[in-house]
This record gives structure tokens, C-alpha cells and sequence, in this order.
């Protein structure tokens, strides 16, 4: 219950402090984004549409998993609400993993809310009820649920600017990690290198926007490994950062 | 008596500055609070008070040392569950309100609905907020979120309940009415750690005291081992006579005069060669008791002497 508890207060404290008027944002980037498609074939213009649709919801997604996260932990700790907390049978353990679970939380009703924006959209202009949207949404959720979790993880050591900037680097890193990489597997590089290179996880195998933006279904198969790609890194992150706060002097 | 709180060699240091300077805030110190009573703790700021009740409640991790609660190691799982913290001026969700306040907290423990409904009502009238239970704390006083620092504090009925600094903020009649939450807390069996700098209130409510200072416990023991002055009594009578001074002179070892009351202390041995000084005098005798110093006499001469190497 304490997890819970701890979990529902990070999302009605999103929705107390109407971070969610970005979503306002978002559906009237949609609908001003309309007149700008150029005016090619319907197909072009409805997979243009999808493309620019999901590219907004990863930018947003990430910036306000970004703006979200990177100050549940230390904010606690600053204005000292974190003591009454932690003198309930709640541990450490149980206090990271509620303000990460909230941050999934609140990173799912955003998520599902600017891909069913997205998906009205297409209803709505272009007669076409694009469900398959859905999965490319999913994949999308799961990326900030993984981003989610390392921001969390900074922020038990770090300051929210550096967390941010950390994340950022992190997000970038993630999504060019294979482009850096491949000049240096051909050379033959060592796979210790490899493997090192991998504590960063490849945030590319989590888009599935291109096929998405393309109306092209995403197999199930795929959905499932990337489901459990991102649940794996998330929960590591996650143990770090419960052994990082839990050596922490409060 | 079992202990409700064990404390041995406890010992924190931290780093600070640019150079990472090494302070020592607690160097060796044991406490021992009897389960049931009352214990205050008491030093000058920086004596390492904060510092043993945030090792205590688990907020720092000690260098070396072990605490028990209750026999079980402090850090066990489930220890929390039995006992009830009051930070130094708690801070609260602003947005939250008086009665949410105290379900989110009631939650925390794991209480059920009906159980947090209940005991909400209960403690917000025992700390006197049941007319502002509905009200955001964004708008309550100091005083107002001291009170309810202490009604969180007893949300789940714990068996142990450590505060810090419980009067902060609150004016006198609110200071009266902490120390008979505390007093009550006794009567039902409950034990109390608190640390306050109000040396008038730990001396009308607790059982015994801990005095540290410099990261030890410098002298401990119930108040009137502490205070009672041993082979010496102190003498009150009220008249008119000019001369006193001189006449004890020699006798007294003190002698205070507010407007025509004197409060005369004398060694146990002269005391009867003193009251026939004050019967010459004509002056009345109120009363004649072992001296006593007050808790705040007590602390300064303690903390003074040890400044000085004493």
C-alpha cells in the first residue's frame, strides 16, 4: 500500500500542478501542423501526417519525463518532506520504487493521451481511424518508462540541472549508440568495448515509428522483446538507485 | 526495564568544504531509553543531538556503533512500524489538507479506511485542528503544522515516539498543551525520546535526561540525581533586614534577594545556625529544602565547566 500511496501522489502531484496543460500544447501543435503538410496524394499527406504525429509525442514524452522526474527525489530530500516519509515502514527501497512507479504512471495517461490525440487526428482529417498507432505509442512509453528510470537513478546522486543534462546526453547517446559503434565493429574493436558499450542501452530498438508512420503493422514479436528490453534496463536502473539512496545521508 | 532504545558507540563523522574537512558530530556515545519512561536529550547546537535521532530513525548511516529498538536492530524491516518520528519543524504537501495530510500518512502505515478516518479525528482534536482539518496547509501557521507534526507523528499509535524540538513554534498555551500530549503518551505506556532546547519543558515532563555535547553523552541520569545538590539545603524567608549579607557571610553559600524574599542556600551542616540568623532578623520562613538547581543551572555549569576542561 505504501508503494501505492507513494506512487498516486507523484500523478496527482503532475495534475495539481497542471504539468498536463502541456498535452494542451501538443494537441494544438497537432492541429497547427495540419495546414504545413504540403499538399501531395492523400497517402503521402496521412503517412506525413503520422510521422510528424509520433515525432511530437517522443519530443514531448521525453521532455516531460524529463521535467517530471528529475526532482522527485531531490525535491523530497529539499524541503524535507522526505523524513516524515521515511520514519513510516517504508524503507528506501519501497520510496524509490514509488516515485518510480508514479513517474510510469504519469508517463502512461500522457503517452496514451497524445497517441489517441494523434489517432482522432487522423480520424478527423483524414477519415481514417489509424489504431495501429497504438503499438508505435506503446514502444514510445516504454522508451520513457526506461528514461524514466535512469533520471530517477541520477537523481538520487545528482542535482536536477546535472541529471538533465546527464539525461539528455544519455537520450542521444542511446539513440546514435549503433551509428557511433559500427565504423569500430568493422575495425574489429574488442568486445569488452562492446559489452561496455552496452551499459547504455540502444534506444533505437525501441522505435517503431517508421513502420508506424508508414501504416505498417508492428508484429507482436517485436512489441514483447522491446517491452522486455526496456522493463530490463528500467529495472536495473532502478536497483541502482535504490543502493545509491540508500547509502544516502539525509 | 526493557530498553526501548539501545545506542552503543555510536559514532558519525562527515565531510565538508571544498577540502573535505573531517567532523566529528558523534564520537563514541551510548544512550539507553527505558521503555516507558520519558527521555530527554539535551546540548548545546552542534552537540550531535539531530545526529543521533536521524541514525536512530535511519536518515544517516553511522560510521560505527549499534542501535536496537526494541532489541531489533534499527535497520530491520518492520522496526518503524512501532514507532513515530516529529522532525524539527516538519514539512508538510502544501496542497494538501489537514485531514488528507494525516491519511496520506495513515496510508503509508499501511492502516486501512476506517482505521485513518478514525484516527484522523481523534488526533486532530487532540492536537486542536479539527476546525482547520479541511483547510490547505499552504494556509496554516507554524504553530498549526507543529501540531500537526505530532499527529502524524501518532498516527499508527506507535509504541515509541521521538521528537525533535516539539514546542518549536508553538506559544505558551500550545507549549502546555505538547507537554500534556507527552505526559498522556507516558500514561498510556508509550515511550518518548525528545530533544528540545526548551530546558523548561524537558524538566516538567521527562523522566530523566542525556545531556551531550561534543558527540558524547556527558552526564545522564533521572533529575533529581542530577539537580539535588548533595549536603545542601536552600532556606526562602521573606522580611525587612538590611545586613543579611553580612551576617551570613561565611555561612551562605549564596544569597538572592527579589524585592523582601530571600533564597539563602547554606551547607546541610549550618543550617540551623543560618535559620537562627534569619529568626534574629525577624524575617518569616517560607521553607527549607534540598537545594535544588534548575535544569537550566544544571546544563550551563555542565557545558561551561566542559568548555573550560573541567
Amino acid at each position: 500500500m505504501a508503494i501505492r500511496t507513494l506512487a498516486v501522489n507523484v500523478f496527482m502531484d503532475v495534475v495539481r500542478k497542471k504539468a498536463l496543460y502541456v498535452l494542451v500544447l501538443f494537441g494544438a501543435a497537432l492541429l497547427l501542423a495540419i495546414p504545413v503538410i504540403p499538399s501531395f496524394g492523400l497517402g503521402v499527406q496521412l503517412d506525413l501526417f503520422r510521422d510528424l504525429a509520433l515525432g511530437l509525442t517522443s519530443l514531448f514524452g521525453v521532455v516531460i519525463v524529463i521535467a517530471v522526474g528529475v526532482n522527485q527525489v531531490p525535491g523530497e530530500v529539499e524541503r524535507r518532506t522526505v523524513y516524515n516519509i521515511l520514519s513510516k515502514p517504508v524503507g528506501r527501497t519501497g520510496f524509490i520504487v514509488g516515485k518510480t512507479l508514479g513517474l510510469i504512471l504519469t508517463m502512461a495517461v500522457v503517452m496514451a493521451a497524445m497517441t489517441t490525440m494523434s489517432v482522432i487526428g487522423t480520424a478527423v482529417y483524414f477519415g481514417r481511424v489509424e489504431l495501429g498507432l497504438y503499438a508505435a505509442g506503446w514502444a514510445m512509453f516504454m522508451e520513457v518508462t526506461l528514461i524514466g528510470a535512469f533520471v530517477v537513478m541520477v537523481s538520487t546522486v545528482a542535482s536536477p540541472p546535472v541529471t538533465t543534462m546527464l539525461t539528455i546526453a544519455f537520450y542521444f547517446v542511446g539513440h546514435v549508440k549503433t551509428a557511433l559503434l559500427a565504423p569500430l565493429v568493422r575495425e574489429g574493436i574488442s568486445s569488452v568495448v562492446i559489452a561496455a558499450a552496452n551499459v547504455i542501452p540502444t534506444l533505437e530498438n525501441l522505435n517503431v515509428n517508421d513502420l508506424a508512420a508508414h501504416g505498417a503493422p508492428v508484429p507482436v514479436g517485436r512489441l514483447a522483446l522491446l517491452t522486455l528490453y526496456a522493463l530490463a534496463y528500467a529495472a536495473a536502473f532502478t536497483l541502482i538507485a535504490i543502493a545509491a539512496f540508500s547509502r544516502k545521508d539525509l | 526495564m526493557d530498553s526501548a532504545i539501545e545506542v552503543q558507540g555510536l559514532t558519525k563523522t562527515y565531510r565538508t568544504g571544498v577540502r573535505r574537512h573531517v567532523r566529528t558530530a558523534v564520537s563514541a556515545l551510548h544512550l539507553d531509553v527505558p521503555g516507558g519512561r520519558i527521555v530527554g536529550l539535551l546540548g548545546p547546537n552542534g552537540a550531535g543531538k539531530t545526529t543521533t535521532l536521524k541514525s536512530i530513525m535511519g536518515f544517516v548511516r553511522p560510521d560505527a556503533g549499534t542501535i536496537r529498538i526494541f532489541g531489533e536492530d534499527a535497520r530491520a524491516a518492520g522496526v518503524h512500524r512501532r514507532l513515530g518520528f516529529l522532525p524539527e519543524q516538519p514539512y508538510f504537501y502544501s496542497y494538501l489538507r489537514g485531514e488528507q495530510t494525516l491519511g496520506f500518512y495513515g496510508r503509508l502505515c499501511g492502516m486501512d479506511a476506517a482505521s485513518r478516518k478514525t484516527r484522523s479525528a481523534e488526533l486532530l482534536d487532540l492536537v486542536g485542528l479539527t476546525e482547520s482539518a479541511q483547510m490547505r496547509l499552504s494556509k496554516y501557521s507554524r504553530g498549526m503544522l507543529q501540531r500537526l507534526g505530532i499527529a502524524q507523528a501518532l498516527i499508527n499509535d506507535p509504541e515509541l515516539v521521538i521528537l525533535d524540538e516539539p514546542a518549536s513554534g508553538l506559544d505558551p498555551i500550545g507549549q502546555k498543551e505538547m507537554r500534556n500530549v507527552i505526559l498522556r503518551l507516558k500514561d498510556q505506556g508509550k515511550t518518548v525520546l525528545l530533544s528540545s532546547h526548551q530546558l523548561s519543558e524537558v524538566e516538567a515532563v521527562c523522566d530523566s535526561v542525556s545531556i551531550v555535547d561534543r558527540g558524547r553523552v556527558r552526564r545522564e541520569g533521572t533529575l533529581d540525581e542530577l539537580l539535588n545538590v548533595s549536603n545542601a539545603n536552600s532556606i526562602t524567608a521573606v522580611g525587612k533586614a538590611d545586613g543579611l549579607d553580612d551576617e551570613l557571610k561565611g555561612i551562605a553559600e549564596e544569597v538572592i534577594r527579589t524585592g523582601d524574599t530571600y533564597r539563602i542556600a547554606v551547607p546541610a551542616p549550618r543550617t540551623y545556625e543560618a535559620l537562627g540568623i534569619l529568626e534574629r532578623e525577624g524575617l518569616a520562613l517560607l521553607e527549607v529544602v534540598p537545594k535544588r538547581l534548575s535544569l537550566e543551572e544544571y546544563f550551563i555549569r555542565l557545558v561551561e565547566g566542559e568548555r573550560r576542561g573541567d
